[in-house]
């Protein structure tokens, strides 16, 4: 894929990812045939900062992992009340990365 | 996609260790002023929050009063079926170096993400929460 347009796309959606991640964004897009260009630029990452807005709000209820999609997790924070509190206060720094590793397996699905 | 088996059966046996401390924590009336309520929706908001009474009913279900339990919160039955359930599961995993828990848990997630499952899921999950509220737990 021409280089103009992978830089458009790293800096539109470089902060959804981790920055070891960008690396590895970077080379697949290069290597990426043309023709997927329209799909890649149409697929929906998921922003960190409003997972840790979520988190915040309603992170003792599992609303957070829910929103990532990590339904099961988000049952077991649900039921134990935020995992009597200790898990929604480590949530609220885990929660950003796990979104960025959520979108960086959204992104290696798209190129298989 | 989705979570490690090998993490998977890490966090669900810390959580059941935890979960068994907290209920030997509060059976022990030495410890129940000490640890004291902790939720913190509860403690923010002045409601309470839909698991709150989750601990008392396993408390009253462990003492064999069924009625009681479900009356305090039934999702108490879930956990402590869980707690009861999970440890010996993974222990089964582990020993015959299996993932049925994982694939069970990988279904569980899929089901459950399914609109027609997720809608009535929620519709129970709140009813119980107005419940909750109406009890003032």
């Amino acid at each position: 894929m021409d280089s103009n347009k992978v830089d458009m796309f790293i800096l539109s959606n470089g902060k959804f990812f981790e920055s070891n991640q960008l690396m590895y964004v970077r080379e697949q897009l290069l290597t990426l045939d043309d023709s997927k260009w329209a799909l890649v630029q149409t697929v929906q990452f998921k922003d960190p900062t409003t997972s840790i807005i979520v988190s915040i709000l309603a992170g003792a209820l599992g609303i957070d992992r829910f929103l990532i999609g990590d339904t099961g997790l988000g049952i077991g924070k649900l039921l134990t009340c935020g995992g009597l509190g200790i898990w929604a206060l480590v949530d609220l720094f885990l929660i950003m990365g796990a979104t960025r590793e959520k979108n960086f397996i959204k992104f290696q699905q798209l190129l298989y | 996609m989705g979570i490690s088996r090998k993490n998977l059966y890490i966090l669900i046996m810390l959580f059941c260790m935890v979960g068994y401390i907290w209920l030997v924590m509060h059976i022990d009336s030495r410890w129940v002023s000490f640890v004291g309520p902790i939720c913190v929706f509860k403690k923010t908001t002045g409601i309470p929050c839909p698991s709150c009474g989750s601990t008392r009913s396993m408390i009253a279900l462990i003492h064999g009063d069924f009625l009681k339990g479900l009356s305090w919160n039934p999702m108490g039955l879930l956990l402590l079926g869980g707690l009861i359930v999970f440890p010996f599961w993974l222990l089964h995993d582990v020993t015959f170096k299996k993932d049925s828990f994982h694939v069970f848990y990988t279904s569980f997630e899929k089901t459950v993400s399914k609109k027609q499952v997720a809608w009535p899921l929620l519709l129970i999950l709140m009813l119980n929460w107005c419940w909750n509220i109406y009890k003032g737990l």
